[in-house]
């Protein structure tokens, strides 16, 4: 049975494939249109989906979708009658959904329809590899939840309770992202960056924002809250409580920003703690599986694996909306069928294979040298590692990509983390962004605790633990001296694995800077073509793609110009001032 | 959360959550909208504080000589790139300030910066008087006509004595400039009189108020501010720009009709194709004519051959009025078209501007004073003009303005080699556009006889296009292109853009068959390599692509078929058998067959049903061929019924959507041809 689950017409559109109860493919549309957090029905992941499958339109069994789009209309009409007027018109249209995928993908299967946070769990219980969990959810919102628990086991899952919006997690970080000057439902990792700059003191007053937290629920008290308009999110009240005033995006950030993010980040920790301990006991199981957006927080995650009362934790790599277009297929396989697959995912790298004219016949029409490792593998890693090891920055291009957010070592900017001048350079020239903001650490997974106070291997990059004094990794050290932890397996990528290893042979640490391969504010490249594009205007001393070695020096100095020019025309598209809840 | 609330919101939602709620919720809304009471007015003192300090990509700033206008910097280059290249402006002091707005053809689109309608006016000013007139360009590519008002909304703030505007082509209502309440009025209109009473509801209660308004303000700034307007009416290029494109245009050819009428129309272009073989210019006016009969003048097609044959036979007043018959056709639909400036806005402004004694340049007489077509030669595409055409345009202009009689001292000349340049530019425009070959060709062999020189500029785009795949940038030959500074504008722009070798054909055809050369092909994939088929739509592009739909609706992962025959092109090194594999369905599925030919020979037929299925096709050798292969699939009739096409266009309107207006033939999720494979023996189909 071929199951095609979608999630799109909010942020972060994905289609996913699932073969018999089988996750095959998935991929987030913005890749291929190259607008981040594209929020279009995903046309192109779609067709690229099934030919990574080799499958037709006539093939697909069933389209799940990632939400009801009744109860979301219900959510909508609250809005409508409660705060008339207060945004834009609300395009309330149940139908949309059901109608696009018809007319644009050319379904003419049976559509089945997923609650938008039972999709966010199965994500998780399906990849998890578990017999039986409890489940927790966490996200802004989808239909009307936005927090939610429940519990699975081979015979399906259950949400046995919800907190409905406008009282959200999701929201209340998101709030005091838009807050601090950042972009919701975008920054808010930079918020849990900053957050180790400061101390939490404005914690008391944040508190005074969470009413009725009791069991499983909480309020947040709506006089400092604006969740029903567009525009910003929270109240000129909020301002008066703070006493901060709310800080503009190009503002510098002050120590009272640092001191709010700390404040939040605390309060958000505390929050979930206390919801995931009254899991336990509505469902206490061995296992969480543990998804939604709120789930990207890796400081708050191992904090709460930690300091929690379950046993085991599974979070899966895209456990935001686009990995609800993979939870929502295979729920839908599991309901259809009565089977699934109790299987672990381990390996990120479910984008499709994406075919086009190789880089190679590229370089060579243009006359551009480069090296072919081809059937050479261990030459090019050897070699890869060598310039590493001399502190150049590679762009690292390889095989299908990763599904979710983060850069796993298939669309990776790779560098020496031994020096903190590394993370300088890369923060400066190539990412240009914030300094605050960390980076990541890619560490073999044998070898993981030598440098970082990790017990659980993290391939997703979605724990953060403390670097072992005297590690020696200062480029990916954060100024609290924790660290975001990839662990790779051998057996997972043994490229990534290979290349790790060879680094560490050449200088004793097995353990290289990663960060996605892409430019600020675009998304994470597709292919090894957009890898050269990258490459020239990110500023890269080499490009690895595939077999191919570039170095920067080859490249015909008209086309660093070319490339940085060619990007300038467009403005990006897609900007998350705010949520809107009328789309 | 209140439970009740949200158990009667669950409930609400239920009732109203299928197709007929969601018109009855947008009614609501609508209802709510129109009995919301009007916002309060803003305080004198926030009107004061609103005077606009900025116009466009400039300050207004204070000066002892006036008003001054200091160019904002830093700006990024998407914004930059669309407006007049003017820096900063000093106050007039004692002289007389002209102000151009307008459009792309204002800014001389493909001519620009090498020359354009500011330059050459500026010429002409100073030749009348050197210090007498300060001139200022701030038009801007792209400008609509609503932001066009707010620019002469603030005309006064710059001291202006002289306004000049270039503009028209992009002020018929696109869909999304419609309010919800407009869409919903002209959802009854269509169901009442069909997609041509649609277009006239959309120009005449739509635009043509907003038109009104506009020349209005034109009127309020004579009199308040003693401000001289000169309207400009736009002109199109009647006779070179043809509708029937290259099958990988964005132009919609005709609206959905009754099925009977779109065979009869169809039936009637064949024969007016046949005429014109033969030459025969009567036959071709008969079917034309009867031609709009059946499509009630909202096709673009007939006007365009009944001009052809009506200028051939050197009624060249009937062939203007065909050819404005053809452009006309199609704005307002609602579907997808080139910017124009209509008749019905044309004689509006022209009425406006005599009525109101408002200085007028009327290019529809300027440059064909005899009552026909103009002359192709003043344009470089369907509305912007050449040197040729911008020269006479502005001398007008400038006549206008000085009351000088017979120009102002020569004419502004531009090199043979930046005209050659700007007509290579044409012909690349021309063909992204969809045009046919042998337009191209006609702007490429003018570039070629304007400057022999031009062929290795030819060469260089040749080189560009020949690359296989990346980013244009990476094509040999770019750095050429891009010297040119009007190439460059848009040429870089696509830099980054990869479009497949399929989708740039018909230019790399035209350069080809302009230089003497053959367009490479890739070369076939060595043993071992990957040898999957290319999938040979483009539906991953909107700008070059084949699978683009003619109008405004989201974009789908498959190729609808809105004309009779789809035409796909691919290159080969040398002939080679294979197999060519199609993916398709036509959705009200009948059993008449589709017709499949590769390079014009018959390869075989199937039935498309209602369902997706794949038929291949073995392919011999014979009938592939060293460089492009055309596949031409041609499908039976409408694959939607009219009336289907009709209530789902109804109900798009009423929802505030784009309504889908074009026949769909059939479709196509999926064509490829595999080189590499044993053919089979017969062909095969599978759904």
């Amino acid at each position: 049975m071929n199951v095609v689950g979608i999630s799109a017409f909010y942020h972060d559109s994905a289609c996913a494939l699932v073969v018999d109860g089988r996750l095959v493919v998935a991929a987030q549309e913005e890749r291929f249109t190259r607008r981040r957090f594209d929020r279009q029905l995903p046309i192109y992941a779609y067709r690229a989906c099934l030919e990574h499958a080799g499958l037709g339109p006539a093939d697909v069994d069933c389209v799940a979708y990632y939400e009801d789009p009744v109860r979301k209309l219900s959510r909508q009409l609250w809005m409508e009658f409660t705060a008339p007027g207060a945004g834009p018109p609300a395009v309330l249209d149940a139908t949309y959904p059901e109608r696009h995928i018809r007319e644009r993908l050319g379904h003419q299967g049976p559509i089945a329809i997923v609650g938008h946070h039972e999709a966010h769990a199965a994500t998780a219980f399906y990849s998890s590899g578990y017999q039986e969990a409890a489940l927790f959810t966490a996200d802004a919102v989808g239909e009307w939840a936005t927090t939610s628990y429940g519990a699975a086991d081979g015979r399906g899952l259950t949400l046995s309770e919800t907190v409905d919006f406008p009282h959200s997690l999701g929201l209340l970080y998101s709030a005091v992202t838009g807050y601090l000057g950042f972009s919701v439902n975008s920054d808010e990792y930079k918020v849990m960056g900053l957050a180790s700059y400061g101390t939490p003191r404005f914690r008391r007053v944040l508190d005074t924002l969470v009413l009725a937290n009791e069991g499983g629920q909480f309020r947040l008290d709506q006089r400092y809250f604006n969740l029903t308009g567009d525009g910003r999110m929270y109240t000129d009240a909020l301002v008066s409580l703070l006493g901060v005033p709310p800080r503009k995006s190009r503002d510098e950030v002050t120590a009272d920003h640092r001191d709010l993010a700390a404040s939040i980040q605390s309060l958000i920790e505390e929050l979930l703690l206390d919801k995931l301990n009254y899991l336990y006991e509505r469902h206490p199981s061995e296992n969480l599986c543990y998804s939604g957006g709120v789930a990207l927080n890796c400081v708050a995650n191992t904090k709460l694996r930690r300091r929690g009362k379950f046993r085991n934790w599974f979070v899966p790599p895209a456990p935001g909306d686009s990995g609800s277009a993979a939870g929502a297929a295979l729920l839908v396989h599991h309901r259809t069928t009565g089977a699934h697959r109790v299987e672990r995912l381990t390996d990120a790298r479910l984008g499709p294979v994406v075919r086009g004219p190789s880089l190679a016949r590229v370089l060579d029409v243009a006359g551009v040298a480069y090296q072919d490792f081809a059937g050479r593998r261990d030459e090019l890693l050897d070699e890869a590692a060598r310039l590493l090891a001399a502190g150049r920055i590679l762009g690292w291009c390889q095989g299908r990509m990763e599904f979710g957010p983060r850069a796993l070592g298939s669309r990776s900017i790779l560098a020496d983390p031994r020096e903190a001048q590394m993370r300088d350079r890369i923060n400066r020239l190539v990412k240009k962004r914030e300094e605050f903001r960390p980076f990541a650490p890619a560490v073999v997974a044998e070898r993981a605790a030598e440098f970082f106070d990790l017990e659980v291997p993290s391939p997703f990059m979605l724990e953060t633990v403390a670097v072992r004094p005297g590690a020696g990794l200062p480029a990916v050290t954060h100024v609290d001296g924790s660290a975001r932890v990839q662990t790779v397996e051998r057996a997972a990528d043994p490229l990534l694995h290979g290349l790790l290893t060879r680094f560490g042979a050449a200088t004793g640490v097995p353990v290289l800077l990663n960060t996605s391969f892409n430019v600020r504010g675009e998304p994470i490249v597709l292919d090894d073509l957009d890898a050269l594009s990258c490459f020239l205007r990110a500023g890269l001393d080499a490009l690895v793609a595939g077999d191919l070695l570039v170095r920067r020096e080859d490249i015909p100095e008209s086309w660093f110009g070319h490339a940085d020019q060619g990007a300038r025309y467009f403005a990006p598209v897609v900007r998350n001032d705010a949520y809107s809840f009328f789309i | 959360m209140d439970e009740r609330a949200v158990s009667a919101a669950d409930e609400l939602a239920r009732l109203v959550g299928d197709e007929r709620g969601t018109r009855i919720l947008a009614a609501l809304q609508r209802l709510q909208a129109a009995t919301r009471p009007p916002a309060a007015p803003a305080p004198a003192g926030a009107r004061r504080a609103g005077r606009p300090r900025t116009v466009g990509l400039w300050d207004i700033v204070d000066s002892p000589a006036g008003p001054a206008l200091r160019r904002r910097p830093n700006q990024p280059l998407w914004e930059e790139c669309v407006w007049s290249g003017a820096g900063d402006v000093p106050g007039k002091g004692g002289r007389t300030r002209v102000v151009l707005l307008g459009e792309s053809v204002a800014r001389g689109y493909l001519l620009d910066p090498v020359f354009n309608p500011g330059l050459a006016l500026r010429h002409h000013l100073d030749a009348a008087g050197t210090g007498r007139y300060q001139f200022v360009d701030l038009a801007r590519t792209s400008m609509r006509l609503a932001a066009l008002h707010t620019m002469v909304r603030g005309v006064p703030h710059l001291d202006t004595d002289v306004l000049v505007m270039f503009a028209g082509n992009n002020w018929v209502d696109l869909p999304d400039e419609l309010s919800r309440d407009q869409l919903a009025g002209l959802a009854g209109t269509l169901r009442a009189g069909g997609y041509h009473a649609l277009r006239d509801a959309v120009l005449r209660e739509a635009t043509l108020p907003k038109v009104e308004a506009l020349l209005r303000e034109l009127l309020r700034l004579r009199a308040r501010h003693g401000v001289m307007p000169v309207v400009v009416i736009p002109e199109f290029n009647l006779a070179g720009w043809s509708p029937v494109g290259s099958g990988a245009g964005r132009e919609m050819e005709l609206p959905t009709l009754p099925e009977d009428a779109l065979r009869r129309w169809h039936e009637l272009w064949g024969r007016a194709s046949a005429a014109e073989r033969d030459g025969d210019w009567t036959a071709i006016a008969s079917a034309a004519r009867a031609m709009i009969e059946l499509d009630e003048g909202t096709s673009p097609v007939p006007g365009y051959l009944l001009g052809r044959a009506l200028a051939a036979t050197g009624d060249r007043a009937g062939a203007r009025a065909a050819y404005e018959q053809s452009r006309d056709s199609v704005s307002g639909q609602l579907g997808m078209y080139l910017p124009r400036c209509p008749r019905t806005i044309q004689d509006f402004m022209r009425e406006f501007c005599g009525r109101h004694d408002i200085a007028c340049v009327d290019l529809p007489a300027l440059l064909a004073p005899d009552g026909g077509p103009p002359d192709p030669e003043l344009f470089l595409d369907y509305c912007h003009l050449s040197d040729a055409g911008v020269t006479r345009a502005m001398a007008e202009v400038a006549r206008r303005i000085t009351g000088q009689a017979g120009g102002t001292g020569p004419e502004p000349t531009l090199r043979p080699w930046d005209r050659a340049v700007s007509l290579v530019l044409a012909g690349a425009y021309n063909s992204f556009c969809g045009q046919p070959a042998e337009i191209v060709r006609r702007y490429l062999d003018r570039a070629l006889a304007a400057c022999p020189e031009a062929a290795g500029l030819m060469r260089a785009l040749a080189g560009v296009l020949d690359r296989p795949g990346g980013p244009l940038w990476s094509g040999i030959g770019f750095d050429e292109v891009i010297r040119q500074p009007n190439m460059a504008t848009i040429f870089e722009r696509l830099g980054e853009y990869r479009p497949g070798r399929s989708r740039v054909w018909t230019l790399r055809e035209s350069l080809a068959a302009a230089l003497g050369t053959v367009p490479a092909a890739e070369p076939d994939v060595p043993s071992g390599g990957d040898r999957r088929p290319e999938e040979l739509l483009d539906i991953a592009s909107t700008l070059l692509g084949l699978g683009a739909v003619a109008n405004h609706t989201e974009p789908r992962c498959y190729l609808q078929a809105n004309t009779r025959q789809t035409k796909i092109k691919f290159g080969l090194p040398g002939p080679r058998p294979g197999v060519l594999r199609l993916v398709h369905r036509r959705r009200e599925g009948r059993p008449d067959p589709v017709v499949v030919r590769l390079n014009g020979a018959p390869l075989g037929e199937f039935v498309a049903g209602p369902g997706w299925a794949t038929t291949e096709f073995a392919v011999p050798d014979g009938l592939t061929a060293a460089g492009i292969n055309v596949i031409e699939v041609r499908w039976p009739g409408p694959a939607v019924g009219h009336a289907t096409r009709l209530a789902e266009d109804v109900d798009a309107l009423t929802r505030a959507e784009a309504p889908y207006v074009l026949p769909i033939f059939g479709e196509l999720f999926s064509v490829t041809f595999d080189r590499y494979r044993a053919a089979p023996a017969a062909p095969v189909m599978a759904g």
